[in-house]
């Protein structure tokens, strides 16, 4: 269970402030989500994979997290072209292909991947209590990061008391049959309530007030707001440039 | 059920992320007006890590195999808890797992967060019953309707809000129809293990039902 998949490293991705970290790549993946034909995604993917590049992260991070949302994408790109829109293109044995359909799926996996480099890059080069930090100076609940810290603390032991009680389970000799699993579960949702009271009253004790102390971070340099500068400028320009195309018709 | 990124438009994803926010905000006022808005947060924490946990578990269906959303009963131990407790835990799965998406993170709480919210609002009823197949029948259905408000939530906002080219066309309405179908095996079991479940824990800790000093109700 990667709970904080952060890689260490000296490049300037990894020494970019994450509040300034944050508000650049999160316009790119804004702006590349505002485009509405796949070939306007290109720059702005180019962009995120020039600073994908820049943060050395190696292939293997991405190639591994891809797993699961790519499935997904892939089933819905592949069946669009097919489904998808009126235009047919190719109609070969009954099967047509569709001109908004193949648009669309282009569109979709141009966003998608944009977004994922964009979300990886971030989580790739930034420790999670970083970006908790900065997610509290931009106003985020105090109460939310708190369930946040304490829900990661306490996910590991979860795992570990439910492992244990499976093994006890195979012990006993019960089977992985749904009549044994009910038990188990109201056992596992009882021993976290229990836990968490017991949790509660010492938190009281010690004079616990929302707010649990999140790590300090340095003040962001110049450099890190020209960052921060130059992918907003350079989105909004793209942005700017995909929206006028159309209408100036270069 | 997790709407990935690039999937929805900038306008229906930031939509979204904006009608979650509210949610949040009415759920963290509510907390905040209970006498000590800290008392749930261990509780919503550690129920919150319950769930992933016991999501994570496949149930097998033969040919198959299921993965429990129990948004359902979610709603049912945590009330006002329910919505706050879904969002962290889909912030957190996005973290480790890449499940969903930043831009779709508001989509997805009110696809599992609403039903988690009115399924709980629903179980309030079990205080005007009175036998215990009663009990059963509507804790099974909180937890099989909470996954098929989830699943027709999604169908919604996946098939009918994303290509604005895509009229009302026939392979449409049959997707959206499929999709709903489709998880009518899932919710029945889901049904069937909430209704047990709350059997299990009215009789062996009902305060994790009734919510002990501090109601998880605060609008009754």
């Amino acid at each position: 269970m990667a709970v904080e998949p952060y890689h260490r490293g000296t490049s300037a991705i990894h020494a970019w402030h994450p509040s300034c970290k944050l508000l650049g790549m999160g316009t790119l993946l804004l702006v590349g989500n505002a485009m509405s034909q796949w070939p306007y995604t290109l720059p702005v993917l180019g962009v995120v994979l020039g600073l994908v590049r820049l943060s050395r992260v190696p292939c293997h991070f991405f190639l591994r997290r891809s797993l699961y949302p790519g499935f997904l994408i892939l089933a819905y790109t592949l069946a669009a072209p097919f489904t998808l829109g009126r235009d047919t293109l190719v109609r070969v044995h009954g099967l047509s292909l569709y001109a908004e359909g193949v648009n669309w799926a282009l569109l979709t996996l141009g966003r998608f991947i944009l977004s994922w480099l964009s979300v990886l890059t971030v989580l790739g080069t930034t420790p999670l209590p970083h970006i908790l930090a900065v997610l509290g100076r931009l106003g985020l609940s105090p109460w939310l990061l708190d369930a946040i810290v304490l829900t990661l603390r306490y996910l590991q032991d979860f795992r570990d008391g439910a492992q244990r009680m499976r093994t006890a389970m195979r012990l006993r000799g019960d089977r992985q049959q749904v009549r044994h699993r009910i038990p188990w579960i109201g056992s596992l949702l009882i021993r976290s309530y229990e836990q968490a009271e017991r949790i509660h009253q010492a938190m009281r004790l010690r004079g616990y007030r929302l707010g649990l102390s999140p790590p300090t971070l340095p003040p962001p340099t110049a450099a890190d707001y020209w960052g921060a500068g130059g992918a907003i400028a350079l989105g909004l320009g793209l942005l700017l440039t995909a929206k006028m195309y159309p209408v100036l018709g270069f | 059920m997790h709407v990935p990124d690039g999937f929805l438009s900038l306008e229906v994803g930031l939509a979204g992320q904006g009608i979650s926010a509210g949610l949040l905000a009415f759920s963290l006022q509510r907390i905040r007006h209970l006498p000590d808005p800290t008392v749930g947060l261990p509780k919503t924490a550690l129920m919150t890590a319950a769930f992933f946990t016991v999501a994570a578990i496949a149930l097998p269906l033969p040919p198959t195999s299921v993965h429990l959303t129990l948004n359902g009963l979610m709603g049912l131990i945590l009330g006002i808890y329910a919505f706050p407790a879904v969002w962290v835990g889909l912030l957190l799965q996005l973290v480790m797992f890449q499940h969903g998406g930043v831009l779709s993170l508001g989509i997805n709480s009110l696809i599992y967060g609403v039903p988690a919210l009115l399924m709980g609002l629903l179980f309030q009823l079990r205080h005007r019953l009175r036998r215990r197949w009663e009990l059963l029948l509507l804790s099974g259905l909180c937890g099989g309707g909470g996954v098929m408000l989830s699943a027709a939530m999604f169908a919604g906002f996946t098939l009918l809000l994303t290509p604005d080219y895509w009229e009302a066309s026939a392979v449409r309405d049959d997707l959206w129809r499929l999709v709903v179908w489709a998880h009518v095996p899932v919710a029945l079991i889901e049904g069937g293990i909430t209704g047990l479940v709350v059997q299990f824990l009215q009789r062996v800790k009902p305060e994790l039902l009734a919510g002990a000093q501090h109601s998880p109700y605060p609008w009754r």
